[in-house]
């Protein structure tokens, strides 16, 4: 869980949420301001105003739990593939409520919902593990196939 | 082609001109070592028919011992010819086929057999891309081999589709590719044994043609593989400095590597953190592409097509030249990559806007014109002053300083961090004297290069010069001048000894 990885990845331990951004924003504001010496002030108004920061930044932390490295490093290069087979599989099943499910989970960590950041992990590996099983389902449908030739797992194409 | 077409076509190739030229010499603020190092060389060439160590018309250019290729160079050497040994004409050939690039990228899309909007907007998004003019306003050897790769890419595929013959440009551009720069190579030679697989019934039908190319190809690159493991003399750097030297288990880094130039925050929040390489506080790509990219993506695996299949190989495979190094993501090493990203976000564009309500399309516009005006502000203001010292600035400064009095001096004594070859770049050094002793830089005239174990002493009756780096501790009191970068950092001093 978090904290016992390696934390080069980025946001491994869940750091990256909306407590650390206000505390950075203002450094990151005040070096975009500087950096822009004596340009036309409403120029720096709309180029480097609070709410895109604050937008950029969730952004960022909301993204890095679907990062490729993450999940790598979460469930390893396998756990990768099928993740990405069943992020597909949901996609063209469309399957809403599980993607909906799945994108509405990195929100407790990024807006830091809960106090508990081992809840944190538990929904976000739970929602990432629920993708990973229709990865898991689709790949043991076509090793069936390949098998036996023809469907030997009584799966049907969507869960009932 | 449509005429309206045509004219947006025209202002595309102009917008990519404008973004690749403009201030090119000021922004970035200064040419960095191996800009200075290709300089040099050219002026080598040109002077004496050599390189700084006294090769003739080499194959492979040793420089600072990391082996340069070709290509780059005698493009410069040509570029001096008309504008002579400045900092334009060092940058001029990547500029100028940074803009070529766009240009063919439109042509590649189309026999990729992509719609008209989509090539369109393909070269738009090549146009404004911050990854490509980033390493176009440089002297980049990666920037001309990308542009070979696209061009042998496109000509292979209108062979295929039109003129047979076409195939032996197509080959002369992937050798170019490959003499252009290693990550292009290992992008170029994984990418023609792709496009043999996917398009092998085609090319049944111009077999002819293709072994004639085959043979081209491997006679212009005859040259380049003996040489340069003969010159490197078991230091190449794929073998030197690669993945396996790393910590821990090589598979586990390997993948690291690979899947860290599909990192959300390399593409589209921070980019390389690199200072030449990218602005470091926005991504390679915009982050409006990230849907783009996405809905691109999900296009082409719904719609299998052979340009589909070579769409997205051609993204996996050009992952790996920063993959199989020590530091990944590169954007440098990883360029290959762009046009692919490109394409995808050009394609997923298009896809989303035949989805949403016509009224929806109109809010792109602002977003993206947003995202360029950030990205342009960010480069032309912030970029200069923040990574002046990534590009070396002042050294410039203080050789042409130093060229103004040093009739004056007797010796100019120079601190070890200071790059020779700025040098002899801006002094000039001439190119006959290092291939005489030897390319001996540490004496090269009247410069003498020191560290503290051996101090230069003031010598009685002579008038000598110290430059030195800006912590360097003197008496202020004989301070003659101090070299300041872009954003007015101190970079060195000058003092009378």
């Amino acid at each position: 869980m978090a904290g016992t990885r390696p934390t080069k990845f980025m946001n491994f331990d869940f750091s990256c949420n909306i407590g650390h951004i206000k505390l950075d924003l203002p450094h990151q504001m005040w070096e975009a301001i500087s950096a822009d010496g004596n340009a036309n002030t409403l120029v720096t108004r709309f180029l480097h105003n609070t709410p895109s920061f604050y937008a950029n930044n969730l952004l960022r932390c909301y993204l890095s739990y679907f990062s490729l490295e993450f999940i790598n490093q979460a469930f390893s290069f396998v756990g990768l593939i099928l993740f990405l087979n069943g992020l597909w599989q949901l996609v063209i099943n469309k399957r809403w409520k599980f993607l909906l499910l799945v994108l509405v989970a990195p929100l407790f960590p990024t807006f830091d919902l809960l106090e508990n950041s081992y809840l944190h992990g538990f929904i976000i590996y739970g929602a990432i593990s629920i993708v990973m099983v229709f990865g898991i389902k689709r790949i043991l449908i076509l090793v069936g196939k390949l098998l036996v030739g023809k469907k030997v797992f009584n799966f049907s194409s969507k869960f009932n | 082609m449509k005429k309206s077409a045509i004219f947006i076509f025209g202002l595309i190739i102009l917008l990519a001109a404008i973004l690749r030229f403009y201030k090119i010499t000021i922004n970035p603020p200064h040419l960095y070592w191996d800009e200075a190092s290709i300089a040099y060389n050219a002026y080598s060439i040109n002077e004496t028919g050599e390189d700084e160590w006294g090769e003739s018309y080499p194959v492979v250019f040793k420089a600072f011992g990391d082996y340069k290729l070709p290509f780059y160079i005698y493009l410069t050497a040509l570029s001096q010819k008309v504008f002579g040994v400045t900092d334009f004409a060092v940058r001029l050939p990547s500029a100028a086929v940074g803009v070529l690039t766009v240009v063919v990228m439109f042509f590649l899309c189309r026999q990729l057999k992509m719609k008209l909007p989509h090539c369109l907007i393909a070269s738009l998004l090549m146009a404004i891309s911050p990854w490509h003019w980033q390493f176009s306003r440089a002297g980049f050897e990666a920037n001309l081999g990308l542009f070979c790769q696209i061009a042998g890419l496109w000509l292979f595929l209108l062979s295929l589709n039109k003129n047979k013959w076409l195939i032996i440009p197509a080959f002369l551009f992937f050798a170019g590719a490959i003499y252009s720069y290693h990550g292009a190579a290992i992008t170029t030679i994984l990418l023609i044994p792709l496009l043999f697989l996917i398009f092998r019934q085609e090319i049944r039908k111009t077999w002819k043609q293709v072994v004639l190319g085959i043979i081209l190809f491997c006679l212009i690159l005859a040259g380049y593989l003996p040489n340069y493991l003969q010159a490197a003399k078991g230091r190449v750097n794929l073998t030197g400095e690669n993945f396996l030297q790393m910590k821990g288990n090589p598979i586990e880094n390997f993948t690291n590597n690979y899947l860290a130039n599909f990192s959300f925050d390399y593409l589209f929040f921070h980019g390389d953190q690199d200072g030449r390489h990218s602005v470091k506080k926005l991504g390679e790509l915009y982050l409006w592409q990230l849907p783009t990219v996405l809905a691109g993506i999900y296009f082409l695996l719904r719609n299998r097509t052979k340009a589909s299949t070579v769409i997205l190989i051609g993204l996996l495979i050009s992952a790996l030249p920063p993959t199989v190094t020590t530091i990944s993501p590169h954007a440098l090493r990883g360029l290959g990559a762009v046009y692919w990203w490109q394409i995808l976000s050009a394609i997923g564009l298009w896809f989303i806007f035949r989805k949403i309500n016509p009224k929806l399309r109109l809010v792109a516009i602002p977003v993206i014109f947003y995202a360029l005006a950030l990205y342009l502000h960010v480069y032309f203001i912030h970029y200069p002053k923040a990574y002046a010292a990534d590009w070396q600035d002042g050294a410039k400064q203080a050789t042409i300083f130093l060229k103004k009095i040093e009739k004056d001096y007797e010796n100019i004594f120079v601190y070890k961090d200071f790059p020779a070859v700025y040098l002899m770049l801006y002094w000039p050094i001439d190119p006959k004297l290092l291939q005489q002793n030897n390319h001996n830089t540490a004496n090269m005239g009247k410069f003498t290069y020191f560290d503290y174990s051996n101090l230069p002493r003031q010598n009685i009756g002579n008038k000598d010069l110290l430059l030195v780096p800006e912590w360097f501790k003197y008496d202020e009191n004989k301070l003659l001048r101090q070299i300041n970068m872009y954003g007015g950092d101190s970079a060195y001093k000058i003092y009378e000894l």
